[in-house]
């Protein structure tokens, strides 16, 4: 049954009326974002006072950005070379077991991305196919792994292999992932235990990569994070404003990627932040998470991405600036549409399509028949879909 | 058949002829008019002629073209690294059953995902001067193939592994002269491209 076009068509309607008003409120909430930024840039201490203030009283979980060192409202370029680099980057992909196919299964597929700059050698691909099956789809409640269990093992696996590769990968300088740097989903894993550990794990690969000097960041495409415009709204703040921050938004709609997009030009990148967040607990001294902002894009068309760096990385100028270099070469190859080249490479390495997924599934079927055991059917559900769908 | 070079995987077949993909790292071995054959299981085997090699694009190829300053590393990359499809068009021209060649269509296609393997030329020479270049009027049949390129690059190959003084050139020039005497315009096309063989 196809959507209700009618209804549709009416709430079309209201967003056409709505969107002019919307239009002006969001403008000048842009507009005083950017005189907030000008007008605080050279208040680096004051503005980190006060989110500390914040972060031991109000609000420890609160998340925006804190100023380091750098001016918050200039862009910095980076003119290094970035001949003889190794860069390494990684992605995974996965499949959820799905309880209305005859064969309950799950994959977790992660790939490594190897490039030498300036060898005119094709880069080296390594790719981790893990099929789950039997008990292994099974969380420690007892429960069928979700979404959530598959994309914590698969975040596992990605990180393991970026520390392998790196390990195996002599004079590796910089180590990318697509997103954030911090490991996510706690809520969304069934067992809090396995996300303790999966942690654990990854602070510890931290720490080693930390040991072999290598620069590691994530790139997170098109952010759609307000950490810069959260601090100016912390700044702008009253004492007793400050007691119910969650629900102090006089900036609402702004982002990080529009207010930088206004002050970086094509290359540059913005000052190094600090990351106030929950996890800051867990990522501590020289894993705590830094970040900035850099446009990728050209002169008149600023695409903006945010890169996560730990603190090892940001306190080292010369390993930012060779991350700043590398990332604009490789975002300059995909032309209009900027995306790290490498990155791609992973993602297209470690995606499993439908296709796949099927003759992978057709295999795990007849492996079961000769070894004697009848799949089941899959349900009525799935059979309809696929009917209705053909 | 001793020399087994290996070109490509059978991607879709028919009687008629099949569509091979490769590497492109393989792409140095298969060349345009050249002989191949396809296992058919039971000692039998089908053989056809490289008539089109495509290589296609896709979205990451598009976008790298208007790229500048693309390193020899990307290159590589997506030369040898990336599922680049290279596709070789092969026009079925005869098979082979228990030893004897015949210059008629196999009984059944190959099947996908079979190997196609090159022909060497001691293949080459086996092919051609079984029976007598019956195979020409497979080419013949299409008015898709390119023909005058496709045959002048084939009796070029054949030629250079009959080491026979131009006999067999000679033989192979004659047959298409017979064929083609209804099509005047067809056949100058076709002499004209031949006199380009030293």
């Amino acid at each position: 049954m196809p959507a209700n076009l009618e209804q549709i068509y009416a709430a079309l309607q209201a967003v056409s009326k709505g969107v002019k008003g919307q239009t002006a409120a969001l403008k000048a909430a842009q507009d005083s974002a950017l005189g907030l930024l000008r007008a605080s840039a050279a208040r680096t201490e004051p503005l980190r006072a006060k989110v500390e203030a914040v972060a031991r009283g109000s609000d420890p979980n609160v998340r925006c950005a804190v100023p380091v060192s750098e001016q918050i409202d200039l862009g910095y370029q980076s003119e290094i070379s970035t001949e003889g680099q190794t860069l390494i980057a990684v992605d995974g992909s996965q499949v959820t077991p799905d309880r209305h196919e005859e064969a309950l299964f799950g994959l977790i597929n992660v790939a490594a991305v190897i490039m030498r700059t300036g060898s005119g050698r094709a880069p080296d691909i390594v790719v981790d196919t893990t099929l789950l099956f039997g008990q292994d789809l099974y969380a420690g409640d007892a429960s069928l792994m979700s979404e959530g269990d598959i994309a914590l093992l698969r975040d596992a696996a990605e990180r393991r292999i970026l520390l392998r590769q790196a390990r195996g990968n002599h004079g590796t300088s910089i180590a990318l992932a697509d997103g954030p740097l911090e490991l996510w989903g706690a809520k969304d894993v069934s067992d809090p235990g396995a996300f303790e550990k999966a942690l654990d794990e990854y602070l510890e690969g931290l720490r080693l990569m930390e040991s072999m000097g290598l620069t590691v960041a994530g790139y997170v495409d098109k952010p759609g994070a307000d950490l810069v415009v959260r601090l100016l709204e912390i700044d702008q703040a009253s004492a007793d404003e400050l007691k119910m921050l969650r629900s102090l938004h006089p900036l609402r709609g702004v982002s990080d990627r529009w207010l930088y997009s206004q002050i970086l030009s094509a290359g540059e990148r913005s000052a190094i932040f600090a990351m106030q967040s929950k996890s800051r607990a867990r990522y501590t001294d020289a894993l705590a998470i830094h970040f900035f902002y850099v446009n990728v894009g050209s002169e008149g068309h600023a695409v903006i991405a945010r890169v996560e760096i730990p603190r090892w990385v940001a306190n080292r100028s010369a390993s930012v600036e060779a991350l700043h270099s590398t990332l604009l070469e490789q975002c300059n190859l995909l032309g209009a549409r900027p995306y790290p080249y490498i990155l791609h490479r992973a993602h297209e390495t470690a995606k499993i399509g439908l296709d796949e997924k099927e003759q992978i599934k057709l295999k795990l079927l007849l492996e079961l028949r000769a070894a004697g055991v009848e799949p089941e059917p899959p349900s009525g559900k799935s059979s309809a879909k696929q009917v209705s769908e053909n | 058949m001793d020399e087994q070079i290996e070109v490509g995987r059978l991607l879709r077949t028919a009687t008629t002829g099949f569509v091979a993909g490769c590497r492109v790292n393989q792409l140095v071995a298969p060349a345009f008019g050249a002989l191949v054959r396809a296992p058919l299981g039971a000692g039998c085997h089908v053989y056809g002629l490289i008539h089109d090699i495509h290589i296609a694009d896709d979205g990451l190829v598009r976008q790298l073209v208007t790229a500048e300053g693309v390193s020899d590393e990307v290159l590589l990359d997506n030369r040898e690294r990336r599922i680049v499809p290279v596709e070789l068009s092969v026009l079925a021209v005869g098979h082979e059953q228990d030893g004897q060649i015949l210059h008629l269509l196999p009984p059944r296609p190959p099947l996908s995902l079979d190997v196609l393997f090159l022909c060497n030329e001691r293949d080459l020479v086996r092919f051609t001067s079984s029976g007598r270049l019956g195979y020409f009027r497979h080419l013949l049949r299409s008015d898709e193939l390119p023909l005058a390129e496709l045959v002048t690059a084939h009796i070029r190959m054949a030629h250079a592994a009959h080491r026979d003084g131009g006999r067999w050139k000679e033989q192979a020039i004659q047959e298409i002269i017979s064929l083609m005497r209804d099509d005047h315009a067809g056949l100058m096309s076709v002499l004209g491209a031949l006199s380009e063989i030293p």
